[in-house]
């Protein structure tokens, strides 16, 4: 009896390691260049072939628990148990650049997030008075 | 399981546009945490390799220019922050 509910909860954990082993094994699929380069896109003579930037997040985990009761109210063994996963992800993708063919030949046109340069500016402009003003207390 | 870091650069299909030949390349790095589920993978394209019908190949890089000029804002912002310590503790000592 014991040892055939040893069974079901290792086979319960095989099941788990399985689970998280394709789950892993999907994810890192998403590491191929067609994640990275989208679709040509031909307009007359000109082909436009897009391309990004991918990262990609993912954590998860899976947990199973038993316990076992020597002695029940008629005196037999109880047996209880319980599992649960849960998991998270994320994928952040931005353009790069677009290579352009044209008959007069193959270019890289860089994509320039003025945004984030913005952005990336006015956070170092800030980091640095701050150190600044913070060396100048010292 | 797989390692826990892998950087790898990998060809993508390649494009026939008239004479000339478009092969993508990306760089893949993936990094993935032994004992714990999870990982990161990041891709970015790298170059791209132009093949014409007369045999001549020309390979033209991508220049990420956004992630660049971050780059260059973070740096530049701890080299001032580093120059004016060194000069506050120069003062100091004399």
């Amino acid at each position: 009896m014991t040892e055939g509910k040893d069974l079901t909860q290792e086979q319960e954990q095989d099941d788990s390691v399985n689970m998280i082993q394709e789950t892993m094994d999907t994810f890192l699929s998403a590491a191929n260049v067609e994640a990275v380069y989208g679709e040509p896109v031909e307009k007359d003579d000109v082909v436009i072939i897009p391309s990004a930037e991918v990262v990609s997040l993912a954590g998860f985990g899976v947990g199973t628990g038993y316990g076992i009761n020597e002695e029940g109210e008629n005196g037999e063994k109880q047996v209880g148990g319980g599992g649960g996963g849960g998991g998270g992800g994320r994928v952040l993708s931005r353009p790069v650049a677009v290579i352009i063919a044209s008959p007069d030949g193959v270019r890289v046109e860089p994509v320039v997030d003025p945004t984030k340069i913005a952005l990336a500016l006015f956070t170092t402009i800030g980091f640095m008075f701050g150190m600044i003003a913070r060396m100048k207390r010292k | 399981m797989t390692e826990f870091l892998n950087v790898e650069i990998r060809a993508g299909e390649p494009v026939t546009i008239g004479e000339r030949t478009i092969t993508p390349f990306a760089q893949s790095i993936q990094v993935t945490l032994p004992g714990l589920n999870g990982g990161f993978i990041w891709n970015r394209p790298v170059s791209v390799l132009v093949q014409s019908d007369d045999g001549q190949e020309e390979v033209l890089p991508i220049t990420d220019v956004t992630r660049l000029a971050q780059v260059n804002l973070i740096g530049m912002s701890l080299g001032v922050i580093a120059l004016i310590w060194l000069v506050s503790r120069i003062k100091r000592k004399k």
